[in-house]
């Protein structure tokens, strides 16, 4: 064989496997796209975790006469609100349980609902398969309320936690 | 002797490339008709995904349905009342409901469920396909506030929306 028809076939193979190695990067590149996060998990967080903070805060609790953004705020200032025998601290946090028991965790989305009523206080219910570091990144549903006519303002966020 | 020898070699030559370039266009075929699927699934995800939404918007904007004070709505909310009034007009008038509903509602199934104080589940629309045909399932939740017209105080609910997408085996 001469020394040119070496040459040319080693061209060849050269030809061979970058194309081979591009048509592998280009089929796990199409794969990669597909694996997205699709459009729909994207739009049913967002509405969920909006909608579930909104329609958290105007819920009516009967015992104490007030609502849970009342009990918030009543939590975060003057802790004056009385529900059947408990403050509205402790009925806050039943009350928040017992809604997420029957809606988030039967859902088992991996949430992060996080009340902040100051910066020393901080109400967190997280999901199991969320960490401190994962709560929030994602979908993020978030409240401000303020204390007006007293100082500061209440957080609440629910965020479906990034995996 | 050795000319015969020669073009024996480019033959083989010539043979070798066009073995290759038949394997790299066999090569491509088959990996264009590859993406060109992924491609065409991704797209009909998609479809579905993007009906799925539409039919979450409708379903939750219903003015049938939805709150309102001094005809303002209020979103995110349905009247207790009303959904109450809603159900009995599906109960009574089933075939109605289904044909003036079909062509927004579409095959799907939207069901609202009260999560506090009490439970309690009112099943708003129902339009199933028959049972020998395969179809998937789009579930969308959404949590809302259910008014009471009596008491004037909102409980916490969730809207259940499933869209039925035919499936082709």
């Amino acid at each position: 064989m001469t020394r040119a028809q070496t040459e040319i076939i080693g061209v060849v193979i050269i030809v061979v496997i970058i194309t081979v190695v591009m048509l592998i990067y280009l089929s796990f590149s199409v794969n990669d796209e597909s694996s997205k996060q699709s459009m729909y998990k994207e739009y049913a967080y967002n509405e969920q975790s909006t909608s579930f903070v909104q329609a958290l805060l105007k819920t009516y609790v009967s015992d104490c006469q007030a609502t849970m953004e009342d009990l918030i705020v009543d939590c975060g200032t003057k802790r004056q609100i009385r529900c059947a025998g408990e403050g509205s601290c402790d009925y806050l946090n039943k009350t928040i349980i017992k809604i997420k028991n029957n809606t988030l965790d039967v859902w088992d989305r991996p949430y992060g609902l996080v009340i902040e009523l100051s910066n020393y206080d901080t109400r967190s219910f997280i999901h199991r398969n969320c960490t401190r570091e994962t709560v929030g990144r994602g979908a993020p549903g978030v409240f401000l309320i303020p204390y007006f006519p007293f100082p500061g303002t209440a957080k609440v966020e629910l965020g479906i936690c990034a995996t | 002797m050795i000319e015969e020898k020669k073009a024996q070699i480019q033959i083989s030559e010539s043979i070798f490339v066009v073995i290759i370039i038949l394997f790299l266009i066999i090569l491509g075929i088959v990996f264009s008709s590859n993406a060109e699927e992924d491609v065409a699934q991704k797209k009909a995800q998609d479809y579905l995904d993007l009906s799925a939404i539409s039919l979450s918007q409708y379903a939750a904007s219903l003015s049938e349905l939805q709150c309102s004070t001094l005809e303002v709505r209020d979103l995110s909310c349905f009247d207790k009342d009303k959904l109450d009034a809603f159900v009995n007009l599906t109960k009574n008038h089933p075939l109605l409901v289904s044909e003036y509903y079909f062509s927004q509602l579409g095959n799907s199934n939207v069901t609202v469920h009260q999560v506090y104080p009490e439970n309690k589940t009112w099943n708003v629309y129902y339009n199933g396909f028959l049972d020998n045909v395969t179809y998937e399932q789009k579930p969308v939740l959404l949590p809302i506030s259910l008014y009471d017209g009596v008491t004037k105080k909102y409980g916490f609910g969730v809207v259940y929306i499933t869209k039925f997408q035919k499936v082709n085996v």
